[in-house]
């Protein structure tokens, strides 16, 4: 019945005719075919298509015929069927026909490059070559070289894709013959990117009318080119092509629509309208993976997927032919490890987990590489799963151990560091690799490295440890290429300080630790640190130094040198005094810890003073416990005089409890401290105990001596003009008090007899 | 406008059992000035100087609650509120649930992770702020060597506040040698927890030098600072000292009266306005300070009644800048009030016995001393300075250092209001200052830049341009002002002056300007029915009209 209707009068019904029996691949309809291909018109290309893809030799003469033809979709035609006949000769003929019509520069570059190279480079030389053709030259240029049909130009045409405006003037009709050549040829990956330029650039262009030379006629005539008519045909035929691969090719249809979806990423996204959904304009993605889903329905005018409103998630499967997917499961593979869009990732892990959770044991290593870097978290889990299952520490695969620790999220490399702790007694054994972790990429896995090399160094030959120490110090030595890089040296110094002391002369160590990198630094201390000869070497002045260092490593060094001479601070503790008031916390608890091993004997009265005297809590507390301790070793009175100047309300406290307890009798000792008093009593903050305290002392100075109440009386007057009840009356209750008592002394307060009251 | 400060060394305090050496680095780029003493009373400057850092750095500008936290948290909330709405499925929703619940978990983990990191920033940040304080301060505080006090001046970080201690040689039992001259010190955090170390009983040697403590090498300069100083740091600079030479309203408190108020705004907090600082100012009583919104009123009760002709209340806002004065109270005797009036700068004089500190506050916190062109100095009378008069000021001040204006006529010939106007001129392009607690103008050089007259007036020049003096002039010579009414009067202190009424072209008809000036035409209080006055009185300085009618009467004088 098809061959009847290859002979119809009607030329699309021939041209369909053809077309099925070419993807019917029926070896009884050759002589037929080339019958009719003696009488067709515009039927021709089909009849050709088709006879390339039954395969058949006899149609060999027909399609070396038309494929020497000028017209491009005669030649395509031709060119196609005879690669699909696998006639080498006549290919061979055609291409270089085709690099003959190339322009001088893309021959040029072409000449330069090993066509079959899989290489990016090759492919790259050519696309820039492309690149410097006029805009209108570059779509001609892209489809010979696909033509031309080897790995490193076929890779080119496809990159060509990218930048080919479709909608402009003598392009279209290329990218448009790219595509088809893709679909002659069975070419998932072109296809999958013409596809992906033409949808793309639909969603952005109405496309134009211009007047633009015929292939055929070579008349000037204005053409529609990339209407929205054409667009809409053309991503209609390629969903149509997928539909006649799922049917004759089943086994091929996962592979086509896989390369098709990989092509997706977010970028496609647009703002949702109403009904419309980010991706509704995204034909062939909706037709490939929500195809058989009661959600959408197409809008045919629009070619656009409108959500019907009201409907739920089917739980079902909803993309089309799901079960080719099943059947040839690799297109998930393909999927998991190229898709840059979440809905076909989440497409494909689904079916991993829910119908193949053994297919991760068929991908490559490259494939498992890829996964790490899709774009949705649970592909990135399965990669690292199957990666766990294949490693073996015993025998580890270096290789993805590199891959996964390089990786730039902290959760995939938090597998690297499970991996390199268990593969630690492996590579510590060797100073190569040892130095190549101590130099990864990220600084976590360094220091990491670090640590299990500075574990593992201790079961380590003396000669590893001496060739890691030589090692370690060169690389010290040299400029840090970031901040940070030689952190993960010192680590491992650390634990081979009996190889690195005696690799360091003092000026080395000097050296380092004035122009050493952090790490070096850090070295250099430790090393310093366990020389307490070097104080005298150093001199004083140049440890004190180093202790107000910013790192905290040459702190502890000089801290280190401090303790190896600290009986030298029972003669003389100036040194400690400096250390107590360090802007360094590490500073001052060193120094205040030895300061608490020396008796008032050797500290002195101004110092235990000094101490009080400074403007650190931690060291006024100190201060005022060696106080407490060796009080009676001290004039009272002098002690109290002194620390009443302090400004400090911590220190303040303590004065109040000495003033009470040990301040002399007398007048002139009370009125020397009327500062102090008024700035307990006048102070902003609250402090009641102390400030009643106050009070109660000055009115027991005042009853008891009449000089003292009129010193009392002057400062209780102030402070009864505060306008806070709590201060107020217990203030002027003390006044009263005293007012009665010594009527003599004069004060704000007036007492009559009988009753008393204040004014 | 770009400062350039060179320190040979830096300003340190070495303290000794029984010795303390303060000496303060001064800019090698300005005049030469120093100054060497042996101090006898310590505590008063340390308290003086304590003051004066917590005015520098306090900034007391109005910031919004910055919530991030809790703003990416509601944030968070709505768009799990919104995901739940669209997600039907009841199992994919037990899922989201499940994913929330562990999310949460994992968010707690990651802040307790992240404590030790949290921590360490801040002990680094504590660290800069102590160690690198020069990042955070706007500039060093400016020190004048006069020949009978030292006085430091500096602005507050939010440049609302201004301070100055004058220290008097009373402080000093023994002067060394001095020259006299403005300068710059430096100064640092670390500087002033030194400071907090001095004593009495440590025998106190003060020197303010350019080599500070630093050892002299070849190589002279040490330390450079190159300061991008705003123009609204000198233009407040200048304001400042116009303010301080109008007619204030004046009366003094006790050191406790300061505590009071000081201490109740410590223990409240106002949540709702007004959140001003009330003065209730009546004649032959006490004066009242009433805390706004509380109606919390404090009786001066250490003052003498208020002596003025006629009641006034003034109000003042951003009165928490008054805390700053924390460590002065104890030390206190007495404190001297000037008021400008309604939202207008107060000024706050502390008698610290050997020292003075004058605390000048902006109308409110968030007008700082230049904001919104601000032009006090328009209250006082601009009269016309001729080039020779103004140089015959300048030099003769630079030489006396400072004097009374009446005291500077007869030294130099000039009419008291000619040299009234060129020592208003002179404060305001920074060659001078007022000091408020002496009653006496100082010569105090604010730039670097040697004095003259041509640049002093190109400075004033684009200070005033297109200002309400200008349009006040435009308005006087185009006969667009006429006096209503003129009548003499006598203040309370026996001052003379005139009220004054007047009629003047505005903007949507006539406009009424009544005005009250004193003998030396200088503003005492004013008025207008103009749309500018209604929007801000007085807290922008006077209108076109008040100044017209001013420059009416002032010709009416004279012929």
């Amino acid at each position: 019945m098809i061959l009847a209707e290859l002979k119809a009068p009607d030329r699309k019904t021939r041209a369909l005719a053809a077309r099925r029996l070419g993807w019917r691949r029926e070896q009884e309809a050759v002589p037929a075919l080339l019958e009719a291909a003696t009488v067709a018109r515009d039927e021709l290309c089909s009849i050709l298509d088709a006879l390339g893809w039954i395969g058949d030799e006899r149609a060999v003469p027909l399609a070396r015929e038309y494929a020497a033809r000028k017209l491009l979709s005669r030649r395509r035609s031709g060119v196609e069927a005879l690669r699909n006949l696998g006639d080498e000769e006549g290919l061979e003929a055609a291409r270089q026909r085709a690099i003959a019509s190339l322009s001088e520069q893309v021959r040029q570059a072409l000449a330069e490059i090993d066509p079959n190279d899989p290489g990016e480079k090759a492919a790259q030389q050519l696309r820039e070559a492309i690149w410097e053709l006029e805009t209108k030259f570059r779509g001609r240029e892209a489809d010979t070289l696909y033509e031309i049909g080897d790995v490193a130009t076929s890779a080119a045409a496809r990159a060509s894709l990218n930048f080919l405006p479709p909608q402009r003037a003598y392009v279209w009709r290329y990218v448009k013959s790219i595509l088809k050549r893709a679909m002659l040829r069975r070419d998932p990956v072109t296809l999958g990117w013409a596809a992906r330029r033409i949808e793309s650039a639909a969603a952005k262009t109405l496309g134009l009318k211009k007047n633009v030379k015929s292939g055929r006629d070579g008349k000037m005539r204005e053409t529609p080119i990339f209407r929205r008519k054409t667009q809409r045909y053309v991503l209609r035929s390629i969903w149509r092509y997928l539909r006649f691969m799922a049917r004759h090719a089943p086994q091929r249809y996962a592979e086509f629509a896989a390369e098709i979806l990989v092509q997706y990423s977010h970028e496609d996204a647009a703002k949702p309208q109403g009904t419309y959904g980010a991706f509704a304009h995204c034909f062939l993605l909706h037709r490939i993976l929500w195809g058989r889903s009661e959600r959408y329905h197409l809008v045919e005018s629009s070619l656009r997927w409108r959500r019907r409103p009201g409907t739920q998630a089917q739980a079902d499967r909803v993309e089309e032919y799901p079960e080719l997917w099943d059947e040839h499961p690799n297109a998930y593979l393909r999927l998991l490890a190229a898709a840059r869009l979440v809905e076909v990732q989440e497409f494909a892990v689904r079916a991993v987990h829910q119908r193949h959770p053994d297919l991760l044991a068929a991908a490559d290593l490259d494939a498992l590489r890829a996964m790490l870097l899709a774009p949705y978290p649970p592909t990135v889990e399965l990669a690292l799963a199957e990666m766990r299952r294949r490693f073996d520490p015993a025998s580890p695969d270096w290789t993805l151990l590199l891959t996964v620790a390089e990786d730039d999220r902290d959760w995939v490399r938090s597998v690297a560091h499970d991996w390199l702790r268990e593969t630690a007694p492996l590579w510590t054994r060797h100073t190569g690799p040892t130095m190549d972790w101590l130099d990864a990429k990220h600084p976590d896995i360094r220091l990491l490295a670090g640590e299990l090399a500075a574990k593992y160094s201790a079961d380590a030959t003396p000669e590893l440890r001496q060739e890691l120490a030589a090692l370690l110090l060169e690389r010290l030595r040299s400029p840090e290429a970031e901040e940070g890089r030689h952190d993960a040296y010192a680590v491992v110094a650390a634990a081979l300080a009996a190889e690195i002391d005696p690799r360091l002369s003092l000026d080395e160590v000097l050296a380092l630790l004035e122009e050493g990198s952090g790490g070096a630094k850090a070295v250099a201390a430790a090393v310093l640190g366990r020389r307490p000869e070097a104080f005298d070497t150093l001199g004083e002045r140049r440890v004190l130094g180093l202790a107000e260092d910013d790192l905290r490593a040459v702190r502890a060094a000089a801290q280190s040198l401090f303790n190896a001479v600290s009986k030298r601070f029972h003669d003389d503790p100036g040194l400690l005094f400096v250390l107590a008031e360090s802007d360094w916390q590490d500073n001052r608890a060193f120094a205040l810890a030895k300061i608490g091993e020396l008796d008032f004997e050797h500290l002195g009265f101004d110092a235990v003073l000094a101490l009080c005297d400074s403007n650190r809590v931690e060291v006024q507390n100190m201060g005022k416990e060696m106080v407490r301790r060796s009080f009676e070793e001290m004039d009272a009175e002098d002690v109290t005089r002194r620390l009443a100047e302090h400004p400090h309300r911590n220190v303040r406290r303590f004065v109040v409890d000495l003033v009470v307890d040990h301040l002399e009798p007398g007048a002139e000792a009370l009125a020397r401290l009327n500062g102090f008093f008024r700035a307990v009593l006048f102070d902003l903050r609250p402090e009641r105990r102390l400030k009643r305290c106050v009070i109660d002392f000055l009115k027991e100075r005042g009853l008891a001596n009449a000089d003292e109440a009129v010193v009392a009386a002057g400062i209780l007057d102030d402070a009864i003009r505060t306008s806070f009840q709590m201060d107020f009356e217990h203030a002027l209750v003390a006044l009263t008090q005293l007012r009665l008592a010594r009527p003599e002394v004069a004060s704000l307060v007036t007492t009559s007899t009988g009753d008393q009251e204040a004014a | 406008m770009k400062l350039e400060y060179a320190y040979k060394g830096r300003s340190a305090i070495v303290n000794q059992p029984s010795r303390s050496d303060v000496a303060f680095a001064t800019n090698t780029l300005r005049e030469t000035t120093y100054f060497e003493g042996e101090m006898k009373r310590p505590l008063v400057f340390r308290e003086g100087m304590a003051a004066l850092y917590d005015v520098v750095v306090s900034d007391f500008r109005y910031r919004g609650r910055s919530r991030p936290e809790f703003e990416a948290w509601l944030a968070e909330q709505d768009r799990i509120f919104l995901q739940r709405l669209a997600v039907q499925a009841a199992e994919a929703r037990g899922r989201m649930e499940e994913l929330h619940g562990r999310l949460a978990e994992l968010n707690v983990d990651r802040e307790i992770a992240r404590q030790p990191f949290y921590k360490a920033r801040r002990l680094f940040f504590d660290h800069i702020y102590t160690n690198e304080y020069e990042l955070w301060m706007l500039l060093d505080p400016v020190i004048t060597v006069h020949p009978d006090e030292l006085s430091f001046e500096a602005f507050s970080k939010d440049e609302s506040s201004y301070a100055r201690l004058a220290v008097k040689y009373d402080v000093f039992g023994n002067v060394g040698s001095f020259e006299c001259g403005t300068t710059n010190i430096d100064f640092s955090a670390k500087l002033h927890g030194q400071l907090d170390r001095m004593r009495t009983y440590r025998q106190t040697h003060f020197g303010v030098d350019p080599g500070g403590f630093t050892v002299q090498t070849d190589d002279e300069i040490h330390r450079e600072k190159k300061i991008d100083m705003p123009d609204s740091w000198v233009m407040g600079f200048l304001q400042v000292h116009s303010v301080m030479s109008m007619g204030l309203t004046r009366f003094r408190m006790g050191a406790v009266d300061l505590y009071n108020i000081c201490r109740r705004l410590r223990m409240k907090k106002a949540r709702t306005s007004p959140r001003s600082l009330r003065y209730e100012l009546i004649p032959g009583e006490r004066i009242r300070v009433v805390l706004e919104p509380w109606e919390d009123v404090i009786e001066l009760k250490t003052t003498e009644r208020y002596q003025g002709s006629k009641p006034q209340t003034i109000r003042t806002w951003g009165r928490d800048r008054l805390q700053t004065l924390e460590r002065l109270l104890p030390a206190a005797r007495s404190v001297d009030v000037y008021l400008a009036g309604l939202g207008l700068p107060s000024i706050y004089v502390v008698d610290l016995g050997e020292a003075t500190f004058t605390l000048g506050l902006s109308g409110w916190t968030d007008n700082d001393w230049a904001s919104d062109d601000g032009q006090f100095d328009l209250l006082n009378r601009p009269l016309e300075v001729s080039q020779p008069e103004l140089e015959k000021v300048h030099g003769e001040l630079k030489k006396i250092r400072y004097s009374k204006a009446d005291a500077l006529a007869m030294t130099t010939g000039l009419q008291v209001e000619k040299v009234r106007s060129a020592l208003s001129y002179l404060c305001q392009t920074g060659r001078g200052m007022y000091d408020l607690a002496g009653g006496v103008f100082r010569h105090r050089e604010l730039f670097a830049e040697p004095f003259t007259v041509k640049a002093a007036a190109l400075q004033k020049a684009a200070e005033k341009k297109d200002s309400q003096a200008q349009r006040g002039r435009r308005l006087f010579e185009d006969g667009g002002i006429r006096i209503t009414a003129r009548r003499p009067v006598t203040a309370a202190d026996g001052r003379r002056g005139y009220k004054l009424t007047g009629s003047a072209a505005g903007k949507g008809g006539r406009v009424r300007p009544l005005l009250e000036v004193d003998a030396d035409g200088a503003i005492v209080t004013a008025s207008c029915t103009c749309s500018f006055y209604k929007s801000h009185q007085l807290t922008k300085g006077p209108c076109e009209h008040v100044l017209a009618l001013r420059l009416a009467h002032m010709e009416r004088l004279a012929s």
